[in-house]
């Protein structure tokens, strides 16, 4: 889910502005039920308010919004042999599903964060970028996160699909930094967490308590994803694949609203919240926004 | 002679009790190596030593030890026997540092079978050169192995050369910077139904020999350490030697570290004004820009960070760095511009934060001091 202000600011990523009765904020919004993508539901079945005060929402048209998907992958020493094979090959699978105008970018991280790939429509041009992946160093996570969100992706609304299997060594912004990163952005972040012996997928921090199995860097990366209305996806280190098209599927399925803030100061944080008139759903969302000029931390 | 000599000492080896077996007859000894590597031909004794497999050079290095003890039947080592310690620990530690890098496990047997040897010495006991030889080999070995990979090992060594050598400042800053690094380990703070509490684990790989070596296994484990630390053992360097630019360096940053950057920047800037290294100079600039960020100066932080850039432009952390403040400030093509060159710079290029990070000291900080250990064992 994704937070994008203004479509008509494009190839800078904008923070978001509002000018009275001009400026629109857009979310992502997923709905389950049982883990299942809820479809049919119409515009007055959301409920949204921003900083409390309800707002008028309606629904977009997905086909309007293409995407500006950033694959972020971890290169250090501990993604090779197999596991990078099986990265490549959901990488390029993940691809090949997105639509005619969804873009996508290739980054790379160990210690150094590289764009192999700026955003291409060309699936052939990433596929070469693919293959020039050669992992080892450290890990710079915390970094590349804060990359990805922070840089502009061009015109479509970024989706950042990021893959790590480990924790962070060699990062120079703090964790709250890149929190804060995620609470600014207007990207949606999703989270491909690799493990030998992977946790259950974890529930939305705003429904459920943390696990206890859950790893303090897979903790900190949900906060970040969860912020900016996507999720942690925990996948088999020799499956991962699934995950990957599972976090496609899921933005192919979610719901685009827009609304024109009404009844609240423009500057600082907005709190969002959002729901739905169904019993038994989940409701996953961004959960809030910073408007520039203020230090809002 | 020295084939018999060897045999001989194969011999007392078996009967000694240690259970380690002499290299097969007519193969070179570590002793022999040692001989090549001092007196001229470093790269073949190198060379033959990078052939040998772990379990041979504990062997070997038990081996020569248990000559020594016998040859000086309780006393103190004669001059002779002396520099061949010195020979034999140089050609271990210089191995062992280059095989640190690609070969983890490899390279800390080496430097820790080096430091055994060194503890033969006569040190601080009326043995100048024994002196000499024992803090320039603590310098290679603490300032230059790879500290993520082998940080109980380094400190161990650290440890006991501020024991040795309490006025050493390059010691001292070494121990220092061993304890700051694993007092500054990224920490998550743990989700609130956690089992695990407090400092994140990280583990840090053993090293361990065939059982049939007899080498007893190392586990890793981070010492115990806190900043607090650390800046005691930085004020004491920079105490005994005030130009010391890595001791200032390093006190800055951890003074930011514990919230306390106005105390901070004047040696930040000190540093970036007066190193002659450009290395240190940018890790100035970067920390400096910290630090004020820290005082809320988003501007003098963006500043600073510029002049990190300025000092190394190919370094991904100074333009990552700098995008965030200039993203801070609202100022968001030129924010735009700075990631962009962070994320499309040299992938050879190293930056200087990695090694500071990984707790390595500049590149040719290694070699003065491999010169240096090569003139004392001689």
């Amino acid at each position: 889910m994704i937070l994008a202000l203004l479509a008509a600011l494009a190839v800078a990523q904008k923070p978001p502005v509002f000018r009275a009765g001009v400026e629109t904020v857009y979310l992502d919004v997923f709905v389950t039920r049982q883990d299942e993508p809820v479809l049919g539901l119409a515009d007055h079945d959301f409920v949204v308010t921003d900083n409390g005060v309800a707002q008028a929402v309606r629904l977009m048209d997905l086909e309007t919004q293409p995407f500006s998907a950033v694959l972020a992958f971890d290169a250090s020493t501990s993604v090779s042999g197999g596991k990078l094979e099986q990265l490549r090959a959901a990488a390029q699978a993940f691809a090949a599903r997105l639509g005619p105008r969804d873009t996508a970018a290739l980054v790379t991280f160990s210690q150094k964060i590289k764009l192999r790939q700026p955003p291409t429509l060309d699936r052939d041009a990433l596929r070469g970028a693919l293959l020039g992946i050669s992992p080892g160093g450290l890990t710079a996570l915390v970094d590349a996160v804060f990359f990805c969100l922070k840089r502009g992706w061009g015109p479509g609304r970024p989706l950042i699909v990021l893959f790590t299997d480990g924790a962070d060594n060699a990062s120079f912004l703090s964790n709250e930094e890149l929190l804060r990163a995620a609470r600014e952005s207007t990207a949606l972040l999703q989270v491909v967490g690799s493990s030998e012996r992977p946790p259950e997928q974890p529930q939305p921090l705003s429904n459920a308590a943390p696990r206890r199995d859950e790893p303090g860097y897979a903790y900190l990366l949900r906060r970040a994803a969860e912020t900016t209305g996507g999720a942690f996806w925990w996948a088999d280190s020799d499956a991962l694949g699934p995950a990957f098209l599972k976090v496609l599927e899921a933005a192919n399925a979610r719901y685009l609203l827009a609304y024109e803030p009404r009844g609240v100061a423009r500057e600082g944080r907005h709190r969002l919240k959002v729901s739905v008139k169904r019993s038994g759903v989940q409701v996953r969302a961004r959960q809030e926004y910073v408007v520039p000029g203020s230090r809002a931390r | 002679m020295k084939a018999a000599c060897r045999a001989l000492a194969a011999c007392l080896a078996l009967g000694s009790g240690t259970g380690v077996a002499a290299p097969p007859q007519g193969e070179l000894s570590l002793e022999l190596l040692g001989e090549r590597y001092r007196d001229g031909a470093r790269e073949e004794a190198l060379a033959e030593l990078h052939t040998w497999d772990r379990v041979r050079i504990w062997q070997e290095v038990e081996g020569f030890s248990a000559s020594l003890r016998r040859a000086s039947r309780g006393s103190e080592l004669g001059s002779g026997q002396r520099r061949e310690v010195f020979a034999v620990a140089a050609l271990l530690v210089e191995a062992g540092i280059a095989d640190a890098r690609d070969r983890v496990e490899r390279g800390a047997l080496e430097v820790h079978a080096a430091s055994r040897l060194v503890r033969l010495l006569p040190i601080r006991r009326g043995c100048a050169e024994c002196d000499t030889f024992a803090r320039r080999f603590a310098q290679v070995a603490v300032m230059n192995l790879r500290w993520w990979a082998h940080i109980e090992l380094a400190h161990d060594l650290a440890t006991q050369g501020v024991k040795d050598f309490p006025q050493d400042s390059e010691l001292r800053t070494a121990l220092g910077s061993i304890v700051e690094l694993a007092a500054s380990l990224r920490t998550y703070e743990p989700s609130p139904t956690s089992k695990s509490r407090g400092r994140a684990a990280v583990g840090f790989p053993t090293y361990t020999v065939e059982s049939d070596a007899g080498v007893p296994p190392r586990e890793g484990r981070l010492p115990p350490a806190s900043l607090a630390e650390a800046e005691h053992h930085y004020v004491r360097a920079l105490e005994n030697d005030p130009e010391n630019h890595e001791a200032r360096l390093r006190l800055g940053n951890v003074r930011v570290l514990r919230d306390r950057a106005a105390e901070a920047l004047a040696d930040l800037d000190r540093v970036a004004r007066e190193s002659p290294l450009a290395s240190q100079r940018y890790l100035a600039r970067l920390f400096e820009g910290r630090g004020r960020e820290q005082t809320g100066d988003i501007e003098g932080a963006a500043r600073a960070y510029s002049q990190a850039v300025e000092i190394d432009p190919l370094a991904q952390t100074g333009q990552l760095a700098l995008g965030r403040a200039l993203d801070l400030l609202g100022e968001k093509e030129r924010a735009q511009e700075a990631l962009s060159r962070a994320s499309q710079l040299d992938e050879t290029v190293i930056d200087p934060w990695w090694g500071y990070r990984g707790g390595q000291v500049d590149r040719s900080l290694f070699d003065a001091h491999v010169r240096q250990l090569l003139e004392a064992a001689r």
